[in-house]
């Protein structure tokens, strides 16, 4: 559970780091944080590689949970400080809005997932009973961030809702779904690692 | 037990133990047999999964085994 936590937080930091103006190579921040994603699941195939050999490795549905969650923390990071800064309500068709960059990670995205794809993978009943739970969990946390949204809308003295055009709604409403997603995988990984708990008791030798 | 499957009383089994009587089966060739991830064997061996009907026949099958022979309920005192 500290390990899904520590991956979760840690991505999501990268992804604010990235907006906020810490880019350590002359490369735009997209390409950083699309590298990192890629190099992060050539990471975790080699790590579960290693693991395959004690038995303790996991499934096809964990391991793409992960990945989903890696990539969605890092882009909901990247895209929420974007939306935060002051500014980024003007939307425009050109300049450094964030979109070429949130893009350019959401490709590296798909090549990670490249990078893990594996032919024979199957999922079986035990499998969709968990998804089925981080589902129910990720579709409570939907409402409850739209309600939250809504009342805001509704609700907020008109000087606060200055910033609030069009553009940043539904980038708003983008990022409510994306944190939603976050949500049900986090629920997905920490319903297997609940699972794993006496993974040693149970493996074979 | 596993989230999405709420059990008051743990499924025990002896799965483990005929895999052994049944040529040392491994957890991949059981998991193969039946359609399910060595994962999930890994689960149902340690009780933290309690399986579908028609999985725990289907395990029942490969072992020549009635259900109830391959799981029982755990006995609380």
């Amino acid at each position: 559970m500290v390990r899904v936590l520590s991956v979760l937080l840690g991505f999501l930091a990268l992804g604010a780091a990235l907006a906020g103006g810490w880019n350590p190579l002359p490369i735009r921040a997209g390409y950083v944080g699309g590298a990192t994603l890629v190099l992060a699941a050539l990471a975790a195939r080699w790590y579960w590689r290693e693991r395959q050999v004690s038995g303790d490795d996991p499934g096809a549905a964990e391991r793409h949970a992960w990945l989903c969650m890696v990539g969605t923390a890092l882009i909901c990071g990247f895209v929420g400080v974007v939306l935060m800064t002051p500014g980024s309500e003007i939307h425009r068709s050109v300049g450094d809005t964030g979109g070429v960059d949130s893009w350019t990670m959401f490709a590296g995205g798909l090549i990670a997932w490249g990078v893990l794809y594996d032919r024979n993978a199957v999922s079986d009943e035990r499998d969709r009973a968990i998804d089925a739970h981080a589902q129910k969990i990720g579709y409570a946390a939907l409402v409850t961030l739209l309600l939250v949204l809504l009342l805001a809308l509704g609700l907020a003295p008109k000087h606060a809702m200055a910033r609030f055009t069009h553009w940043l709604i539904a980038n708003t409403l983008l990022m409510l779904i994306m944190v939603a997603a976050l949500i049900q995988y986090a629920a997905q990984l920490l319903g297997y690692a609940r699972s794993a708990l006496q993974l040693d008791r149970g493996a074979d030798a | 037990m596993i989230a999405g499957i709420p059990s008051t009383e743990p499924i025990d089994n002896q799965i483990r133990r005929l895999r052994f009587e049944h040529g040392e089966m491994t957890q991949e060739a059981l998991a193969k047999a039946v359609g399910i991830t060595r994962q999930t064997v890994i689960a149902l061996e340690s009780s933290r999964y309690a399986p579908s009907l028609e999985l725990a026949m289907k395990i029942a099958e490969v072992f020549s085994a009635r259900v109830d022979e391959v799981f029982y309920r755990r006995k609380s005192d």
